[in-house]
Parts: C-alpha cells; sequence; structure tokens
C-alpha cells in the first residue's frame, strides 16, 4: 500500500501528452489526493519532446517531485531523457512489436521494470487507434488499484459529444490496461490508500489569477497573447461578457497596457495579462499609470529571457524590472503568490491596493506557477473584499460642486479622491506631466517637489494580508532558505530534508516584493545565514534584500536558469557545496 | 446651455498665429453647438504642442504618452460607453511614433473621434521634420532635404476601414467645426486631419499654401474607392467628409450589456464564484 505516486507521460509535441497527463492528474483528484503537475513543451506546435509530470500525495503537496514511479513512453526521447530520477521499484510502460517484461539498472544502480506493449496495435484491434493512450492510462490506474469508474466517468464526459461509439471503445480500451496489468505487472501492483475527497479545486495559476481578478471586480482585459500568460486572458475571454465585461485582444504589447488605463480612468476595475518581453513594451505606460495615477493591475508571468530568450521555459529574472523598470520614480506595488491557491487571493488584494494607491499593481507569476495545475481548497470568498479606496460617487462629486475637479489635491495620506469622466462637477484633468493639484502642467520647483513626495510616499505601508510565508521553525534556524514564487514546493521540501539531517534551516517566502515589508523582515533574518533560491543568473532577490537589510556578511544564492524549475536534489547539490566552500 | 467660458481650461502656450488655436476652437464650439455639457466628453491627447489640447479645453482631459492618444482613449469609451470620447494629437504622434494604433483603431471602429492636427513638423521640439513633412523638406534633422516621402493619412484610415474620413483646414475654421461636428456625431471610428500651419518652424505649408492649393469636396464620395482616387488626385490637398458609412460600432458588434463600472465595495458575489468553481471540480 502506498499513499503517494510520482507518474509522468512523455512523447512528442501534439500526440496527446498533455491530454493524457491531465486525465491521469485528474482521476487522482477525484480519488481524494493532493496533486502538483508540470508540464514540460516547446515552442512549436508539433513534434519535440514534451512531458506531463503529476505528484500526488494524501496530504497536501506543493511540488510535483523529483523521481517517478510510472514512466509512460510515447516516444524514444522519453526514457533516455528520465532514466536517471526513476525511483526503485519503477515501471516503465514503452510501445513495443510485442508484450515484454525486463529489469533493469540504471546507471546509478536503480532497478527497474520496462514494460513493452504493442500500444498501436492493441488499440487498432479495439477499432480505435487514438485510444492507444487510454491503454497506457488503463495500465498506470490499475497498477494502483484505482477504481475503473473514475476514469470511465471522464470519458464519458470528455466524449460527450463524440458519441456513444468513441466512449465506449475508450472504455474498452481502460479495461484492456487492467486485463495486462493483471496478467503480467502483478507484482508491481501496490495499492493507493483511498483517502476522504474533499472540496478542493485542481486549477492552474493563470486561472486563479484570472478567477480572483473577476471575483474582484476586473471587468476589462486587454492584452496581447504570450506564453505563459494567454490563458488568463483565455479564461476571462470566455467568462467577462457573462458579467458585462469584456477582453479585447489589441494590437501590441502597448496597447494591451493603454487600453486598461483608459478603461481604469472610466472607473473599471480594469488589467492586462503579460510575459517579460510585454512587459519591456508596456514599461512606458506603466510609468505613465504611475504618474497619472490611475489604478492599474499587470500581470507578469515571467519566462526565460532576456528579448525573446526561451519562451517555453521557466525563469524568474523580471523581479528587478518590475520594481524599477520605467524611466522617472513612480509608486508602485510589486506582489509574488507563492501557490495556486495565492494567485487567487493576490489578485484580488491587488486590485484593492490599485484603487487605494492609485498607483500600478504588478503581480510577478512565473511559468512554474502560471501553466501547471494543482489541487487546492476552495477559495473563501470573505477573504477579501472588495476596496476601491477613494473613488467618490456621483453624488459626493456633486455635493462637492466644483468646476474643475482638483484631481491631484494634496492630502495627508498623499492619495486624492477620485471622480470620474462623466460626473457632473467632476470635470478633471489627468497628466503624464508634471501637474499641479488641477492637472495642469506645472514646472514649478516646489510643486514639483510636493508632488513627487506625494506619489511616492503614498505606497510606503501598502501591505497584503500575508506579505510573506515563514516556516514555523525560524526561531530555532541558523540557515534562512528565501525565494518567491512557484519555487515554494521545492524550498519547503528540501527544507524538511534538511532538518531531517538536523540542518537548522527555515523558510521564508516573500509575497510583497515591493515595497518589501522591512519592518517584519528585519527581525527574521537578524542572526541567520540567509540563501536564495531563485531562478536567474544575477540574484535578484538577493540584490533587493540587500539593499534594505544588512546582510552583505552572511548572505548568498542559489541560482539556476537553465529554463528548469529547481528539483529539491538540484537545491541540496548547491546548498551542500555553498556549506563545504563556507568550512 | 454650455457656454464658451464653461469650455475653456488652462491658458494655452501655444505660439501666436499657431493652427491649433482654431482647432481648439473648433473643438470647443461643436461641443457647444451640439448640446453637450464639458462633463459628458473626455479628450485624449498625446505629446507635442497638440498635446496640450486637452488642458485648453475644459472637459475630462487625459494628457497621455506620445503616440498612445488612441489605446487610450479605446479603453476609456470601452470603460464608459456613455462618454463622448476624443483622441487629439499631431501627426508625429498619430503618424509616426502611433501609426500602428490608428490603422487598428480604424479597422476596429469603436465609436469615437480622433481629431489630428497635422503641422507637418514636430515644433515642441523645435523643428524637426516629420513623418507628414514633404519630399526635400529641410529642417534641423534633414539638412540635405528630407528622402523619405509622407504618410498619407487620410488615404491610410479609408484603406484601412474607417467608417467616417474628414480633412480641414484650421485657417477656414467654418468648414473645420463642421467636421468636427459631424466626427462628433458619427456612430464609429471618426478621423479628422486638420492642416494646422506652424508659424514658427514650418515656412512652406503656411496658410497660404494651403489657402491656394486646397480643393473642398461638398459631399462625401460614394466609395473608398472614388475617395482614394480623388486623394490622390489632388495630392492630399483636399478638404471635406471624404468617406462615410454606416456600420454597428465595435461594442455594438461585441453584443455584451455593458455592465463595467458598477463594482462596489463590499464581499465578494457568493453565487458568481459557485457558477464559476464547477469548472475546476
Amino acid at each position: 500500500m502506498r499513499s503517494s505516486i510520482e507518474w509522468m507521460v512523455g512523447g512528442q509535441q501534439g500526440e496527446g501528452v498533455d491530454s493524457t497527463g491531465e486525465l491521469f492528474a485528474k482521476t487522482l483528484v477525484r480519488y481524494g489526493y493532493s496533486v502538483s503537475t508540470y508540464k514540460q513543451f516547446m515552442s512549436r506546435i508539433k513534434g519535440g519532446h514534451t512531458n506531463y509530470k503529476v505528484k500526488a500525495t494524501d496530504q497536501r503537496n506543493f511540488y510535483s517531485g523529483d523521481g517517478i514511479d510510472i514512466l509512460l513512453c510515447l516516444d524514444k526521447e522519453t526514457l533516455p531523457n528520465h532514466e536517471g530520477v526513476l525511483n526503485s521499484g519503477a515501471v516503465v510502460i514503452q510501445e513495443g512489436k510485442e508484450i515484454t517484461m525486463e529489469t533493469h539498472n540504471t546507471t546509478s544502480g536503480t532497478a527497474y521494470t520496462i514494460f513493452t506493449v504493442p500500444l498501436k496495435q492493441i488499440a487498432k484491434e479495439l477499432g480505435n487507434p487514438m485510444a492507444k493512450n487510454m491503454i497506457a492510462l488503463g495500465v498506470s490506474v490499475s497498477l494502483l488499484e484505482l477504481p475503473v469508474d473514475i476514469l470511465h466517468n471522464f470519458i464519458e464526459e470528455i466524449f460527450a459529444k463524440k458519441g456513444e461509439e468513441v466512449i465506449s471503445s475508450n472504455k474498452q480500451a481502460v479495461l484492456k490496461g487492467f486485463e495486462l496489468t493483471n496478467e503480467h505487472l502483478t507484482n508491481q501492483i501496490s495499492e493507493l490508500k483511498p483517502t476522504a475527497t474533499q472540496n478542493h479545486l485542481f486549477i492552474s495559476g493563470n486561472e486563479a489569477t484570472a478567477y480572483g481578478s473577476l471575483m474582484a471586480g476586473c471587468r476589462f482585459l486587454s492584452a496581447y497573447p504570450i506564453t505563459p500568460a494567454s490563458e488568463i486572458m483565455e479564461w476571462l475571454s470566455e467568462r467577462l461578457p457573462e458579467v458585462g465585461g469584456t477582453v479585447m485582444q489589441v494590437e501590441d504589447e502597448i496597447a494591451g497596457l493603454c487600453f486598461a488605463i483608459g478603461a481604469s480612468y472610466s472607473g473599471v476595475r480594469a488589467m492586462t495579462s503579460t510575459s517579460g518581453p510585454g512587459l519591456s513594451l508596456k514599461t512606458e505606460a506603466l510609468g505613465m499609470a504611475g504618474m497619472s495615477e490611475v489604478p492599474i493591475v499587470i500581470v507578469n508571468s515571467q519566462r526565460g529571457g532576456p528579448s525573446t530568450g526561451l519562451p517555453t521555459k521557466h525563469e524568474q529574472s523580471d523581479i528587478q524590472h518590475m520594481i524599477y523598470g520605467t524611466h522617472g520614480e513612480i509608486p508602485r506595488i510589486v506582489l509574488s503568490p507563492a501557490t495556486i491557491e495565492d494567485c487567487f487571493y493576490i489578485a484580488a488584494e491587488g486590485f484593492n491596493l490599485a484603487d487605494i494607491y492609485q498607483c500600478p499593481v504588478l503581480i510577478a507569476l512565473d511559468l512554474g506557477l502560471s501553466m501547471n495545475k494543482m489541487t487546492v481548497p476552495s477559495f473563501d470568498t470573505k477573504r477579501v473584499a472588495i476596496d476601491r479606496g477613494k473613488l467618490l460617487s456621483k453624488d459626493e462629486v456633486k455635493e462637492m460642486g466644483e468646476t474643475h475637479f482638483k484631481r491631484y489635491r494634496f492630502t495627508e495620506d498623499g492619495i486624492s479622491p477620485r471622480p470620474l469622466p462623466g460626473m457632473e462637477h467632476g470635470v478633471h484633468t489627468t497628466s503624464s506631466n508634471e501637474h499641479d493639484e488641477s492637472g495642469y502642467i506645472s514646472e514649478d520647483p516646489e510643486n514639483r517637489i510636493n508632488m513627487m513626495r506625494k506619489r511616492l510616499e503614498k505606497v510606503k505601508h501598502a501591505m497584503i494580508q500575508e506579505p510573506y510565508k515563514l516556516s514555523s521553525n525560524h526561531a530555532e534556524s541558523e540557515l534562512l532558505f528565501v525565494g518567491m514564487g512557484s519555487t515554494y514546493g521545492m524550498i519547503q521540501e528540501t527544507v524538511a530534508k534538511l532538518n531531517e539531517e538536523g540542518v537548522k534551516a527555515a523558510h521564508l517566502h516573500i509575497q510583497q516584493l515591493y515595497p518589501l515589508p522591512m519592518d517584519e523582515l528585519a527581525p527574521i533574518f537578524q542572526g541567520k545565514r540567509i540563501v536564495t533560491v531563485e531562478n536567474n543568473y544575477q540574484s535578484q532577490l538577493l540584490q533587493l534584500l540587500k539593499q534594505y537589510a544588512p546582510i552583505h556578511d552572511r548572505a548568498s544564492s542559489i541560482n539556476q536558469y537553465d529554463g528548469n524549475p529547481f528539483t529539491v536534489r538540484s537545491i541540496l547539490k548547491q546548498v551542500k557545496e555553498l556549506i563545504t566552500w563556507q568550512h | 446651455m454650455a457656454t464658451l467660458k464653461d469650455l475653456r481650461g488652462d491658458q494655452p502656450t501655444w505660439c501666436p498665429g499657431c493652427g491649433h488655436f482654431s482647432i481648439m476652437a473648433g473643438i470647443q464650439k461643436s461641443i457647444i453647438q451640439l448640446g453637450y455639457e464639458p462633463h459628458e466628453f473626455a479628450i485624449i491627447s498625446g505629446i507635442g504642442c497638440s498635446g496640450k489640447v486637452s488642458e485648453y479645453v475644459r472637459t475630462n482631459g487625459f494628457h497621455t504618452i506620445h503616440g498612445r492618444s488612441l489605446p487610450v482613449a479605446q479603453g476609456v469609451k470601452m470603460g464608459n460607453p456613455n462618454l463622448k470620447v476624443i483622441a487629439s494629437g499631431g501627426d508625429g504622434d498619430g503618424y509616426g511614433i502611433g501609426l500602428g494604433h490608428f490603422v487598428h483603431a480604424a479597422r476596429r471602429n469603436i465609436d469615437m473621434s480622433y481629431i489630428v492636427m497635422d503641422n507637418n513638423i514636430y515644433g515642441l521640439t523645435k523643428g524637426q521634420t516629420s513623418p507628414r513633412s514633404e519630399h526635400g523638406f529641410v529642417t534641423k534633422t534633414t539638412k540635405g532635404g528630407n528622402k523619405e516621402y509622407p504618410v498619407d493619412p487620410v488615404s491610410t484610415s479609408i484603406a484601412n476601414g474607417a467608417t467616417f474620413v474628414a480633412q480641414a483646414f484650421a485657417g477656414d475654421i467654418k468648414q473645420m467645426t463642421n467636421m468636427i461636428e459631424r466626427a462628433i456625431e458619427h456612430k464609429g471610428f471618426s478621423h479628422v486631419n486638420i492642416y494646422s500651419p506652424c508659424v514658427t518652424f514650418n515656412k512652406i505649408n503656411t496658410y497660404d499654401f494651403y489657402k491656394e492649393r486646397l480643393t473642398a469636396f461638398e459631399k462625401p464620395f460614394e466609395t473608398r474607392e472614388e475617395a482614394l482616387t480623388a486623394v490622390r488626385a489632388h495630392d492630399g490637398l483636399v478638404t471635406g467628409v471624404l468617406y462615410e458609412e454606416k456600420r454597428a460600432d465595435y461594442q455594438e458588434k461585441l453584443g455584451i450589456e455593458f455592465d463595467m463600472q458598477s463594482c462596489t465595495n463590499g464581499e465578494m458575489n457568493e453565487e458568481l464564484f459557485h457558477k464559476f468553481e464547477k469548472q475546476f471540480q
């Protein structure tokens, strides 16, 4: 009996690798397991090796895992690419002329079984050559002694439109897989312990961000398609019209942000979604939002840069761009959800902060977080309430009775009450030029100083509900691992492993990158050896921390910038090098 | 009813004699004559001398960045379909750095007006060549004469599907105001290119230059092809509404019940949440 499983399907792009992976993952979700996934893919439509990794555990997990228990090979590259990470006793299922069973050892001596099956041939005999992946899924599921019903129910849902014949042949394919296991793999069967099903959602970071935005009242998104952010616009594109809003796919990345700024100026909760190359193009308009004090939410799902870089690969190299990008100095808030669950709440809070502080809010995602699905407890709609800040109502504006409304009036907290165009007595000027309280161009030095202070100081106290996550053992730890974004799960598991080995390590994951909550972070850093774990070359997170905390003599970083996310193994390797180097 | 005084904003800083004064007056008069109030309008401007119009006309104004008045203005209209929206800028702003947006705005057909103050030169940066400067035009950046040929703005919008295209001359306020009024009342994307002499830096395209050369057309051409032919035959030196077409605008075509601004303080909508939650279960 087992309580976790690591599974992978690999094949050529366009072979149904994604759908096969998703079906397996969802089966385990319905079985009540906590599932994390990761899909590898290339910047082309067909061809090229791709894979879908699934890890399921009976306890909540945040990482798709280092190893593989069952490997489904739909192409010749899958096995050599992943042999090195097979767990002891792993089963490899591959296509071949006839049914054979062989035991192999990896170069490091791990024993595994290769089960060769003529999947194509059997599918053909069943009258549906497309169903070969279903046979392999049947083998996978039966190796875990899962009930066949879950998979059959999915088949009915997925192929509902394709008719009874397709449903029946796919169901038979699954049963055939069960048969194969019972005939040839009885020794490899290990039941996955049943667990109570919970009200969990299986959702990606992009979907959770889009969902949270919609729930926070966002009704307009303008953007340009870009990997790995496109799903945000795709998801909202289908749903916003149902609630009186819309998505616009506009001519370029610049328009993507400018349209949203225009809609926000009209009073709409508006956003744009992009990735690094798009953010580069949006940077001037980002400055406009900061200068003209128009609320806006910009989601930046980071990918491998610079320039076109590695368009379908993972990286966290826009941290400094998001915090410092644009000429001149503007107020802004940069948030970075640690998990898919946080994407929902932070997106919602992002809209609040944009309205409250009347400035751009950047939400940093990364490819790992954006495109992969995970089980999360269903979201709590009471956790974030909508707060539109100093947005004035029609009646309030009328009551003030101004002829030309002072949009940028000086106030104690630096935030000016905001009327909307169209409101009687609300006529006002919004400007990207330096301006006086009325919005008119001003080059007066004293006004300039006051306006700069107004804008740049207003965001100082901005704070989300959970600006960071800190492991409970931090007080007694010596080593503090610091991360942001999708490294959360890997760092958490690394720290657990190190703790088992007796290393006093703790984990801090920062969700509010700017303004950094230094009042809270400073005591946490006190006396600790700091190690950032980040997917970039220049240790951008570490540089940021160094700017605010006196940790220069005891801080270093673990970096990976090969386009792939960390594994627990790759972090541990670098940790050990670091510790050896130090002594 | 609004008066000219109601529509006066900040004190203009344009050079005496600048064509932009007339265009500003044309916009103000149009708003008054059409019976609108200042708060019903939003003028979204780009950067350059022309960009200041959003401050000089007292309506809601958004002085944006170089070349981006159109995407911001279209966003404003998307956010509040009840607003009357004018985007405005110069030839450098609209046909140089912002040209990409112009073509797409024309084919998208959102209900708004785009008024371009075309002076064939970069004025605010003190006299460099513009995408509208004539071939051979000598400026500080083209000392040996401009080697390029100018952008043809009205042909561009006609060819790319704009549903209202007009051209006017700041020296003929009556005709120009009429063009602006018709553009404002047109349902869909309306483009008005207005020749607006720069008295300080452009000694070629002067008031006299236009007075001598412009041909006025009394009514729009029946087809886009005829309009294009006439523009070409006169080397672009034409005035009048060149093309007009009735077509459902972008927002009508979306066919949604716009309800974007109603987001107010309070808890998330639980019912809505559960509706979308199902997909992920």
